[in-house]
């Protein structure tokens, strides 16, 4: 992992076209500011990784285990 | 033209190249499966297998979420207005030997244009979506035992 140290206002800059900037920094509390294409998924990390565990938790399903719905 | 893919769970599965769903990135954590066909679990199931097509051995269990939440698909569909027509899909976990504990994984939506079979997974960070929806209510036995 690359680690940067920054202050408040400062930038980073990733590939060709991401921008990622500290807007504000209150505590332990850091507002971060994202600038990417559209094309680029940005997202907290803790959702992402739900995400990725709901799918393989779907991917692991056994067969047999798909659930009848009662009429 | 049909085509048959091997090596999945089910054996052989056959498809129409019609039929193959394209995800643009993939599946979270998955970027790499991005074709996939879609087929019932059973006749007359609202479940049904998303089935890699880029790795046989994977296939993950989907539904629609609107038959369970009546204002879920409208809420996704605005969020992608570049889909025409827009099916939307969430996937399924099911414990082993427990289907009455089924969820629904309505923070990210699966969401395909039914002409061009093009679609993508979406993240929701709402609040509403981030816990796993339980598709049946709590158990009688459950109830019972709180009396």
């Amino acid at each position: 992992m690359l680690v940067l140290t920054r202050k408040l206002h400062q930038s980073i800059v990733i590939g060709d076209g991401i921008e990622i900037v500290v807007l504000e920094v209150r505590g332990e509390q850091v507002r971060i500011g994202i600038k990417a294409p559209k094309d680029v998924a940005v997202h907290r990390k803790e959702v992402f990784d739900q995400i990725q565990e709901a799918n393989l938790a779907a991917a692991e399903v056994r067969v047999e285990d798909v659930p009848d719905i009662p009429e | 033209m049909k085509t048959t893919l091997a090596g999945t769970r089910f054996g052989n599965v056959e498809f129409d190249g019609d039929d193959v769903l394209r995800l643009d990135g993939g599946l979270v954590g998955l970027p790499d499966l991005q074709r996939f066909v879609l087929f019932e679990a059973k006749p007359g199931s609202p479940f049904s297998w998303l089935q890699s097509l880029d790795d046989p051995s994977m296939a993950f269990l989907v539904t629609e979420p609107s038959r369970y939440v009546p204002s879920y698909d409208t809420d996704v569909a605005r969020r992608c207005p570049d889909l025409a027509e827009a099916v939307v899909l969430a996937t399924a976990h099911v414990p082993a030997g427990k289907p009455r504990e089924t969820t629904l994984n309505l923070a990210g939506p699966i969401v395909v244009d039914a002409v061009s079979r093009k679609g993508r997974q979406m993240v929701l960070e709402d609040g509403a979506y981030t816990t796993p929806y339980r598709v049946f209510p709590h158990s009688e036995t459950h109830e019972r035992r709180a009396a």
